[in-house]
């Protein structure tokens, strides 16, 4: 499953078991990011383990960060998950809001390069 | 004889009293065992009402426990569902701030670099444009003297004939450096207003001062000594400059008062060139005074 624009392109690898987010996310509010979340919910399967992988998201809006912490709420009730968050040292709102996320979930597994 | 009849009547009497007695014990008993059936079933009565109200009773205890079982669970999931929508918030703003203060900067970066002419690293035509019109709105309030110059470089097009386009970038370059190193006030705003033009705005400057600072330009524009074998008038680069000052008033716009030094420039460059002159300007009259002319 993909969803691709000028602006960003978002695609789930089952075999990896990994979301790929990469570009500029800024729409306007939740609601312009429901099929993105609905992507990364239905990333939750099977597995135990789930990747997002952010390397490439240079950029990210509030009502983005707000999504991702629905998302990790979401993963946290659904159970025993390993949620793996992928993400990049040189862009600078990572280091911050990432590690923000695991008040909501301790026991996220923070992967920087 | 007698004897015997009178204890007959006794014996009589004794068994009619007797037979009495037993009716009368009789009755009693039944009475008494009535008694003993209504007080049994009276106590079995109250028995069942009791367990009844017993039953009634541990209903709405359980029925109770359950309830407060739920809210206690409700309780639980609202204190963590505010926990979690308490961190939301927290860190949803945490990243906006950030966000903020990074596009700050970058928008100020960007503003830096729309200000500053890309070949001479001075302030371009748009920040000076910006600058007048600020200065001309203060001096107007203060009612205090602005001067305006424009410097041009002589005989630029035969320079960049004879030494090439880059020299001449690099010749203008110097230039623009030495007109920003005649300034002393932060006030003072020298800007690249054309191709080999120059602009200079002096708030709080009258004609006195303005001539100065256009003195002070030529000799620091002369103390570059760049060769121009092309030049007519001067072995090295030199410059025409166009002075003129003003008390600004509310009815006067920047623009006539610029087309004042633009007119000062061109008789500078019929003199000779390698000169400045300065023309008067009157910004709540249209007639202006007698020419100052300088070398």
């Amino acid at each position: 499953m993909e969803i691709k624009t000028d602006d960003y392109q978002i695609w789930y690898e089952p075999e990896k078991s990994t979301v790929f987010c990469s570009g500029y996310l800024r729409l306007n509010g939740s609601e312009e990011y429901q099929p993105i979340m609905e992507l990364l919910i239905s990333a939750i399967g099977a597995q135990p383990i789930i990747t997002i992988n952010l390397r490439k998201l240079e950029f990210l809006n509030s009502s983005g960060i707000s999504m991702l912490s629905m998302f990790v709420i979401k993963v946290r009730q659904n159970g025993n998950i390993q949620l793996i968050f992928e993400g990049s040292s040189k862009i600078l709102w990572q280091t911050k809001s990432l590690k923000n996320l695991q008040r909501l979930m301790p026991t996220i597994n923070l992967d920087f390069s | 004889m007698d004897t015997s009849n009178h204890t007959n009547q006794e014996l009589l009497a004794e068994l009619e009293s007797l037979r009495h007695e037993v009716i009368t014990l009789r009755q009693t008993n039944s009475d008494l065992e009535i008694a003993i059936e209504t007080i049994a079933a009276h106590g079995d009565a109250l028995v069942a009402e009791l367990q009844e109200s017993n039953q009634k009773l541990e209903i709405e205890i359980s029925e109770r426990l359950r309830m407060e079982a739920s809210l206690q669970a409700l309780l639980e999931t609202t204190s963590s569902d505010k926990y979690d929508l308490q961190t939301m918030l927290e860190l949803t703003v945490e990243h906006s701030d950030f966000l903020e203060k990074s596009l700050s900067q970058e928008v100020n970066n960007a503003r830096a670099i729309a200000i500053v002419d890309g070949l001479t690293q001075i302030p371009n035509r748009r920040r000076l444009e910006e600058y007048i019109q600020q200065e001309w709105a203060t001096m107007t309030r203060q009612k205090n003297s602005i001067a305006f110059l424009l410097c041009d470089v002589d005989y630029f097009k035969l320079y960049n004939d004879r030494y090439g386009h880059q020299a001449g970038d690099e010749c203008l370059k110097r230039v623009a450096q030495a007109i920003a190193k005649s300034l002393s006030r932060s006030s003072d705003l020298a800007a690249r207003y054309g191709g080999e033009e120059f602009a200079v705005v002096l708030p709080n400057t009258n004609a006195q001062g303005g001539i100065k600072i256009a003195e002070i330009i030529h000799s620091e524009v002369a103390k570059l000594e760049i060769p121009h074998l092309q030049s007519d008038i001067n072995e090295y680069v030199t410059l025409s400059i166009g002075v003129s000052a003003t008390v600004p008033s509310q009815t006067s716009s920047p623009y006539n008062f610029i087309n004042n030094v633009d007119k000062a420039l061109y008789q500078a460059k019929k003199q000779g060139r390698n000169c400045h002159v300065f023309k008067s300007y009157n910004a709540s009259a249209k007639i202006q005074t007698n020419d100052l002319e300088t070398k």
